[in-house]
């Protein structure tokens, strides 16, 4: 197992910058996760590091070797697809041992290591069959399994449940951290989803548009995000915003409305113009405070969400307990003392 | 399916029917050559001026036609068509299916450019380019030998766009895992792309190999000598300004289909198979 380490690595497809100089340094046995939306160049920077595309500029390092001009067998990395990419027409086998067989390696010395992280994964029975005879999560294992034989420096996934469906994605996950654990290996994985990111990873690297927004342990971000994008972006449901001045001790949202919020906002320029954050489980009914229209109730056993309105505002408040409230009805709502987020409006940084 | 025909009994009368005479069309010829290479040779024509059933049923059948054959230059006819169709069968598929692949899975300059030239290149009938070809061989002292039949023949537009497309259609992330997992470029062609491409080699081999058992003009051109006479020459050599030899012509012609089907009927198990295991995936 090894570090890696990315020194301002750029990727330019044609006059489009994909890549607009990332660095990152990845701790030994460390988890990251890359997460950020489509296009945000977070599955490049993946292929980058495997070595399937050349960079523009900039340096890559695996365990202090440089590698950015090495082919991807030199790198000693594996790396899970997507789509798996099973090799069809071979047994599960013999993808397994795929690239121990390239490497040389004797039968004997094959088979063992086959059947080893055969058994980690629970494949030993499936061993002779082919890919078209599996379930997707089976696939999932194989592909895994693939990467586990070569003992690599460094493990790198590519949006690997992504073709699961909901309930599998989840056990996958479970079964991928406790591989990390049992491994202690050093893996980089690319994900949209950010529930995967936050309960899998050691530490997780938020990027947009080409660039890493911030990186940080999942409650790092979750709790003190670096700016409005970072926070809307973890975290589900997603992060409310109310945008408005700065008045005092108030917030003065873009209808007029005075919203008086004591302790909240003291310290800050005057007429500012700001967003204002709140996650929706840091929201509690109160006798007194924010005024909200009840739009819409959704019960979903533990917890009610809500979808208020406030000031104008969508505003959603997510309350653990089960409430007898009408769509239509004025309630009251108080944001948890020390809970909320200041961001600038232009900049979108926090405050 | 069924229902419909238990329905509708005038109709699939009426199907069957136009279906018959169609397949009598087209059989029709054929087993008139079959028959007719069975005959005698003063017989052969003797029964078509009154249209029966003696048209097609022989008198006596003899493999007198058959004889004389495989008593002349016949059988080095065949030799020589069977050495250079299975040569550039094997080196085609190698050639084409490699500059295919780096159609497909490569990213180089001027390669737009080279593809629509591949394309114009079995766009073009093989006539207007027969001057230049010859000059060119004759230049490297080729002709007659089978280098001057087989290696214009490897390199076939066609046969690079198929595979082209069927590189293509196999998904980036298998050459890329196969790349992760230290193959070169050449094994993965040899052990991910062309395992994967049963169909597209069989009906390769298929083209290849016809291409060249019913060639004809360029073996002319380039091949005059007896010694390298092919099938389609050989079969041709039994009508002559001296003499029409027509048993020889029709137990030639014969011949030529009945091996000329052999590789078909190989192909066509690993085509159906190949079909069949892709269902399933």
């Amino acid at each position: 197992m090894a570090t890696m380490s990315v020194r301002g690595l750029r990727k330019s497809f044609g006059s489009t910058e994909i890549l607009k100089g990332v660095s990152l340094d990845v701790a030994d046995e460390e988890f990251v996760a890359l997460v950020g939306p489509s296009g945000c160049g977070k599955s490049t920077l993946l292929r980058l590091i495997a070595g399937l595309e050349e960079a523009s500029s900039g340096e890559i390092s695996i365990a202090g070797r440089p590698v950015t001009r090495l082919a991807p067998k030199q790198r000693d990395v594996a790396m899970v697809f997507q789509n798996y990419a099973l090799y069809p027409h071979l047994t599960v086998r013999a993808n397994m041992g795929f690239s121990l067989k390239l490497r040389g390696e004797s039968k004997a010395g094959i088979d063992t290591k086959v059947n080893q992280a055969a058994e980690i994964l629970g494949l030993s029975p499936l061993l002779d069959r082919y890919p078209g005879q599996l379930s997707g999560g089976q696939r999932q294992r194989v592909a895994t399994g693939r990467a586990i034989v070569r003992d690599p420096a460094l493990f790198l996934f590519d949006e690997p449940l992504s073709n699961l469906d909901a309930k599998l994605r989840v056990q996958m996950r479970t079964e991928i951290k406790a591989l990390h654990i049992r491994l202690r290996s050093t893996m980089v994985y690319v994900t949209h989803d950010q529930i995967e990111a936050m309960t899998m990873a050691d530490r997780i690297v938020v990027m947009q548009s080409g660039k890493i927004e911030q990186v940080g342990s999942p409650l790092d971000l979750y709790d003190r995000p670096i700016n409005a994008f970072v926070a809307g972006f973890l975290g589900s449901p997603a992060m409310n915003f109310l945008e408005g001045r700065i008045d005092g001790g108030a917030l003065v949202t873009l209808d007029g409305t005075r919203l008086s919020m004591p302790g909240h906002l003291g310290g800050y320029q005057h007429g500012q113009a700001v967003l204002w954050g709140i996650r929706p489980e840091n929201l509690a009914l109160a006798a007194e405070g924010l005024s909200a229209r009840v739009e819409v109730v959704e019960p979903t056993g533990p917890d009610t969400q809500l979808l208020l309105r406030i000031a104008g505002q969508p505003i959603i408040a997510l309350l653990r307990q089960r409430m007898k409230v009408r769509p239509g009805e004025l309630i009251h709502v108080m944001p948890e003392p020390g809970m909320t987020h200041l961001f600038d409006k232009e900049s979108g940084r926090r405050l | 399916m069924t229902e419909t025909i238990a329905r509708n009994p005038l109709a699939v009368a009426l199907r069957y029917g136009a279906l018959s005479i169609l397949a009598f069309a087209v059989v029709c010829p054929l087993a008139w050559l079959a028959l007719a290479s069975l005959r005698p040779q003063a017989e052969i024509f003797q029964p078509v001026s009154e249209f029966g059933w003696r048209t097609f049923v022989p008198s006596r059948l003899t493999l007198d036609n058959y004889r004389a054959l495989m008593s002349g230059d016949f059988p080095l006819a065949l030799r020589n068509s069977s050495i250079v169709a299975v040569t550039t069968v094997v080196f085609g598929l190698v050639v084409n299916a490699l500059a295919g692949f780096a159609f497909a899975a490569f990213d180089f300059r001027g390669k737009n450019l080279l593809f629509l030239l591949v394309i114009v290149s079995f766009m073009m009938p093989f006539e207007a380019i027969v001057m230049p070809l010859y000059v060119l061989i004759s230049g490297l002292g080729w002709t007659n030998s089978y280098k001057a039949l087989i290696i214009p023949e490897v390199a076939n537009g066609m046969i690079i766009f198929l595979f082209r497309q069927f590189f293509a259609s196999i998904p980036k992330d298998f050459y890329e895992a196969a790349r992760v997992d230290g193959a070169s470029w050449l094994y993965i062609w040899a052990f991910i792309a062309m395992p994967l491409s049963w169909p597209t080699i069989a009906t390769s081999s298929l083209m290849l190999f016809l291409s060249q058992w019913d060639s004809f003009f360029w073996p002319v051109v380039a091949a005059s000598d007896p010694d390298y006479a092919v099938v389609q020459v050989a079969i041709a050599r039994n009508i002559n300004f001296e003499q029409n030899d027509w048993g020889g012509l029709f137990a030639s012609t014969n011949l030529a289909i009945l091996i000329g089907m052999i590789p078909f009927l190989l192909m066509q198990r690993f085509y159906v198979r190949s079909l069949i295991s892709g269902g399933i995936k």
